[in-house]
């Protein structure tokens, strides 16, 4: 499944794939097969990806 | 906790174990090839395949007492049942049985005596592995659940 909840929020901080994945330590590759529901992340990359975007786990990976 | 930390790309280490795991796989089944052809096929002098002999034994009890001590054994054997622990025996002894069976015969003809000490031997020894792996994982168990 897709996670939109992520690009919004990389969107909402300006931030591209490659620049987001700069700051999280990991390679665009990565954050692009997150964000296309190809890959599953660990809890740590999760928490890296939201404190990154200033957001919580529940804002980005929590669905209802 | 994860403040200012760089994280590595899990992702690209899990693709690399995984990769190097399907290497290590085709690797291992190169090296039975070998050793099965240069004994069995072409009844090659023992000295003329001992180092693959010797590879091919260490790399299985390397994996054996590994998987032993990170609890991967108890996953996969240590959870099933008695009697499929049993069936898991009874079936690698009757393919070890087959396998002698069919070099002596190719050899010298079949020694009934000797298959059936080998199959009891064999069982014996799997079984006692079987245990012995399952007390190590359950101490194991009891000592993390202590920690």
């Amino acid at each position: 499944m897709k996670n939109k909840k992520m690009k919004i929020a990389r969107i909402e901080n300006d931030l591209s794939q490659e620049q987001l994945a700069e700051k999280v330590g990991v390679t665009r590759q990565t954050i692009l097969m997150i964000e296309a529901g190809n890959y599953n992340p660990s809890l740590n990359l999760c928490i890296a990806i939201c404190k990154a975007l200033n957001k919580t786990l529940n804002d980005l990976f929590w669905e209802e | 906790m994860f403040i200012g930390k760089k994280i590595n790309d899990e992702r690209i280490t899990q693709t690399k174990h995984k990769i190097a795991s399907e290497a290590f796989g085709i690797m291992f089944l190169a090296l039975t090839i070998i050793v099965f052809v240069k004994s069995i096929v072409l009844e090659m002098p023992t000295k003329e395949y001992f180092t693959e002999f010797i590879l091919y034994m260490g790399i299985s009890l390397y994996v054996f007492i590994r998987m032993i001590m990170s609890s991967v054994y108890a996953v996969n054997i240590q959870n099933s049942n008695q009697k499929n622990k049993l069936k898991i025996v009874i079936i690698s002894d009757i393919v070890f049985l087959l396998s002698i069976g069919a070099i002596q015969y190719s050899q010298s003809g079949l020694n009934i005596v000797f298959l059936l000490f080998a199959g009891i031997t064999y069982f014996a020894a799997f079984y006692g592995l079987l245990w012995l792996s399952g007390k190590i994982t359950e101490l194991r168990n009891k000592t993390d659940d202590n920690a």
